[in-house]
């Protein structure tokens, strides 16, 4: 018995997705960080501290962790450092319509941010990207345009791939709709001798009889 | 948000053929449904056939005198579908008032009948190619002798009820009983009436058969369509007519027949009599009342014969008896929303004051309520109006549309500041499962738009077979992801805690802090207001300036403000969430001449631009900027941002904030306009001359523009007339393929051939 490719690939796809959400950001994306290395600053008047919230002095500490300045009163650096994933958590960056204008009232958990919405989000991103695509080129073809945006939705860069290799067909009874079109009817035809307008199909003008030279052949005379 | 009752659109659906009431075995087909050509027409005869044949219990049965299914309207629609039926073995009769293919007979003789789309074939039984009419008509009456239809003509439905689900369908000849009904009456088939005294008289007619056999007489046309100037340039050829009109001007006519008009009104052969009503055709004379500019002058005019061919009348108490409602009609009552929907907020109110809100009426702490009435006064007020909105109260729908959404917005303000009866409560309250409601906000308003642009996506782009709207409708869905969810709630945050924008910035807390300014990534001032103060990082000033400055105004030189139609998220909902009712969006020069508003908002937002910018500097001016801040915030960016579009989208198509408040479209249409007029602008839309005047290109337009008076004359159109945001709907819509962007094609009134040579 052997999987089909379509179904290895999107295994594969799969893994991938459930790899990420495991052992989360690539390597690329994450600062390796030494507890005992944070470079140390002043405080400044007028900051609290993070652990027990008391006014700092200029005599107290400021630690960069990971680019965030954390305020310590000078007591309470080795509480910060032996529990920091609790009292960091408190100076990440919050949601951008949770802007520290709008500070949520007190009791509103602040949340934080969550892969999983994020990796939620960039699967439908990439899914509308792989649908459209997969949906352009299946109307190109001439093939159904709904089931392939689709394909391309959910497993998106195979999806498109998927309709790449797919041959055209010749589309019938769908009405045109591009962008560029131009004028195709016939101009009507003014009579030489009273300037009446006739369909450009007339052999006699329908004011004053006189003998037309038709332009275009009529429809009904094909039939 | 509908009720049970469909609403019937007109000159509308051309991708949604058949409009079938819920439940009840009526099928509504043809010119009545929305479509405006007769080959869609054809199809949809044929195609609700093969719909009812796979229906249970379509065919046969015990009782012989019950039919399968009547047909109502022997048009293409009708007559298609009666042939389909006898095809599928049905037990059918077709009901046809008057005569068969009777708007047809009543066009002009002669008169030439296109079979567009040529690159769709005709479905079913029923002939159709180019022909004249009586061509048509002619094949049309040999077809229904071959098949010996089932058809009685002259014989008008006077009566119609369902019972026991049989419908009972009264006639002046008899009675019939059928299990579904197929409506396919058109609604051009009664002329439209004046309503004046004389119009009775033998000598003033509805319809102009053979304009030729009048000669030297005095003849009186009003009307301002296409029908009336036809008839008006043709009769005037042998005969001096006098052409009434009630309107200042002759807008919705083809280019050619203005061309013609013109003419002749030069030669003196038409006396055209703009801002002119009828008021009475007397044995000799008819009597006009003519405005001329503020005062009213009386006319009496001789005339021998008069033609009144001001369009037809949808025969609206026959569909309203079968259960059918107009779309856009108002019913109901204002007062009783109003008060059901302060009660639901006085649930709530109640409801607050167990979760720390501070429900206080005239000294009463009505806190010391028990939640649950607050909860059952809620729920009594939102019962009523869902009650009364199934029963075809509008109103009611406008009151349920507008408490959800004035929660969605008024509670996201936060901090306390919630609006009635939310205050104190509303924030924490709506903050489900860990996270804030303005996190939930942002998702509730990217599933909208997903969930609702798959649908527009599949409307316009998928079913369509339209490549630009698939991409248009991806383009809006995927700056929503990024820039309006992915970027400002995760990707920033990424940004500063694993210092991708280095480790400066990242430890700058003027950078690192303000994460809402991601949104000015793609929002411009001053639709994103506060770009350019709150003490903003250098780098977005920077990037603010260039976009609004640099990046808008290329964008707006090249593609005009598509910038509304792709881009932006506020536009993205209304596309999206609001397309399904783009047709409702007011037409017409008044709706248009509100439009001045968003002017007002862009001074204002400018206006305290500058004093935000200059109060460090003259502190005399700190007061006033801070209450223009607090006025900008609540006005421009709760209500008319928020709270009122969004309510009105089941009532005014969408497209309501940024078309009448937006400062950042007034912007770029101003930039727009300019380029236009210095010709610099690459934005048009150009029309060949194939335009039926179905209108589905102006019913479908969402900033209300009257695209079928460009198309009917052939004019470009551009922004220096219009407010067009370039979403190609328009053109996507029209079953003639008339309309296009892009360069101006020439179009020639010599024939091709002299074109070729």
């Amino acid at each position: 018995m052997s999987a089909s490719p379509k179904a290895l690939l999107t295994l594969v796809v799969a893994l991938g997705f459930l790899a990420v959400w495991f052992w989360g950001p690539p390597v690329w994306a994450q600062k390796t960080e030494t507890p005992c290395e944070y470079p140390v600053v002043s405080a400044k008047i007028g900051e609290h501290c993070t652990v027990c919230g008391v006014a700092l002095t200029e005599e107290d500490v400021a630690l960069i962790v990971r680019g965030r300045r954390v305020p310590l009163n000078k007591e309470m650096v080795d509480t910060f450092l032996n529990d920091q994933e609790k009292y960091f958590s408190e100076k990440q960056p919050k949601g951008a319509l949770f802007q520290e204008e709008l500070q949520a009232p007190a009791g509103v958990a602040q949340g934080g941010i969550s892969r999983g919405w994020f990796l939620f989000g960039l699967y439908v991103l990439a899914g509308l990207i792989g649908g459209g695509l997969s949906a352009y080129n299946a109307v190109s073809k001439g093939l159904r345009s709904i089931p392939y945006f689709f394909i391309g939705f959910f497993i998106n860069v195979l999806g498109y791939l998927y309709v790449l290799t797919r041959p055209s067909q010749a589309a019938e009874g769908t009405i045109p709709a591009g962008l560029v079109k131009v004028p195709t009817t016939q101009a009507p035809s003014a009579c030489p001798a009273c300037g009446n307008t006739n369909h450009p199909s007339a052999r006699l003008c329908a004011a004053c009889g006189v003998t037309l030279r038709p332009t275009r052949q009529s429809e009904v005379a094909r039939i | 948000m509908p009720g049970k009752q469909p609403q019937l659109s007109f000159g509308a659906k051309i991708k949604q053929p058949i409009v079938a009431v819920l439940n009840s075995g009526l099928f509504i087909i043809g010119d009545l449904a929305g479509a405006p050509v007769i080959k869609y027409a054809m199809a949809q005869g044929y195609e609700v056939i093969e719909h009812i044949a796979t229906l249970p219990g379509a065919i046969g049965g015990s009782d012989p005198e019950v039919y399968d299914v009547v047909v109502i309207g022997a048009g293409a629609a009708g007559l298609n579908a009666a042939l389909q039926a006898k095809e599928r073995g049905m037990r059918y009769l077709v009901l046809e008032k008057e005569q068969i293919a009777n708007t047809i007979e009543n066009f002009p003789e002669g008169k030439w009948v296109y079979a567009e789309p040529d690159s769709q074939p005709p479905k079913g039984k029923l002939w159709l190619d180019g022909a004249s009419k009586e061509d048509l008509t002619w094949r049309w009456h040999q077809i229904i002798q071959e098949n010996q239809l089932n058809l009685h003509t002259m014989e008008g439905v006077t009566a119609c009820e369902k019972k026991d689900s049989i419908f009972n369908i009264k006639t002046p000849r008899g009675d019939y009983r059928s299990k579904r009904i197929v409506l396919a009456t058109g609604q051009r088939g009664n002329p439209r009436k004046l309503e004046v005294r004389g119009e009775e008289r033998e000598r003033v007619y509805h319809r102009l058969y053979s304009p030729r056999k009048y000669k030297n007489e005095n003849i009186i046309v009003v009307g301002g369509g296409n029908s009336a100037i036809e008839a008006a340039i043709t009769l005037s050829e042998q005969n001096r007519v006098f052409l009434s009109y009630r309107g200042s001007e002759f807008s919705r006519i083809f280019k050619d027949n203005e061309r013609k008009l013109h003419e002749q009104i030069a030669a003196g052969k038409i006396e055209p009599l703009l801002n002119s009503n009828v008021v009475e055709f007397g044995e000799q004379e008819a009597t006009l009342k003519i405005n001329r500019g503020g005062s009213e002058e009386t006319r009496r005019i001789p005339y021998n014969h008069a033609f009144v061919l001001i369009g037809a009348d949808v025969p609206r108490q026959f569909l309203k008896a079968l259960g059918l409602k107009m779309e856009n009609e108002w019913e109901g009552s204002l007062w009783r929303s109003l008060v059901l929907t302060l009660v639901g907020f006085l649930g709530l109110w109640i409801f607050g004051g167990r979760f720390g809100g501070h429900a206080a009426l005239g000294g009463l702490d009505l806190s010391i309520l028990p939640s649950w009435i607050g909860i059952l006064v809620w729920a009594a007020g939102l019962t009523g109006l869902v009650r009364f909105g199934l029963k075809g109260d509008r109103f009611a729908w406008l009151g349920l549309s507008f408490f959800v959404w004035y929660t969605v917005y008024g509670v996201k303000i936060g901090k306390g500041e919630e609006f009635w009866p939310y205050r104190d409560w509303g924030y924490k309250f709506l903050s489900f499962f860990n996270r804030p409601w303005s996190f939930w906000y942002t998702v509730l308003y990217t599933t909208l738009m997903t969930v609702f642009g798959l649908q527009a996506l599949k409307r316009w782009g998928l079913d369509r077979k339209d490549k630009f709207q698939i991409w248009r409708y991806v383009s809006l869905l995927s700056f929503q992801w990024i820039f309006f969810f992915l970027v400002p709630e995760f990707l920033f945050q990424y940004a500063v805690k694993y210092q991708w924008v280095g480790e400066k910035l990242a430890s700058d807390p003027v950078f690192a802090q303000q994460a809402w300014r991601s949104y000015g990534l793609i929002y411009a001032w001053p639709l994103f207001f506060y770009t350019f103060f709150y003490n903003p990082h250098q780098i977005w000033v920077v990037w603010g300036v260039l976009l609004t400055f640099v990046i808008i105004p290329v964008l707006v030189l090249f593609h005009g403000k598509r910038y509304c139609s792709w881009i932006c998220g506020c536009g993205g909902l209304a596309e999206t969430f609001g397309d399904r009712w783009r047709h409702l969006a007011p037409k017409g020069k008044r709706s248009i001449k509100w439009e001045w508003m968003n002017l007002v908002v862009l001074i204002f937002a400018a206006v305290v631009t500058v004093l935000v910018l200059a109060k460090d500097t003259y502190a005399s001016i700190a007061d006033p900027a801070d209450l223009g801040i607090r006025l900008y915030r609540l006005i421009a960016d709760i209500w008319l941002v928020g709270i009122l579009p969004v309510t009105l989208y089941p009532f005014l198509g969408g497209k309501v904030w940024c078309r009448y408040w937006c400062p950042l479209a007034k912007l770029m249409h101003l930039q727009s306009r300019l380029f236009t007029k210095l010709k610099w602008s690459k934005f048009k839309i150009v029309a060949n001359d194939k335009c039926i005047g179905c209108n589905e290109c102006s019913r479908n337009c969402q900033v209300g523009i009257d695209v079928m008076n460009f198309a009917l004359k052939q004019d470009v159109l551009d922004n220096q007339q219009t407010s067009c945001i370039g979403c190609g709907i328009c053109v996507s819509a029209c079953p003639m393929d008339v309309l296009s962007f892009g360069p101006l094609v020439q179009i020639s009134s010599q024939p091709l051939s002299r074109q070729a040579a």
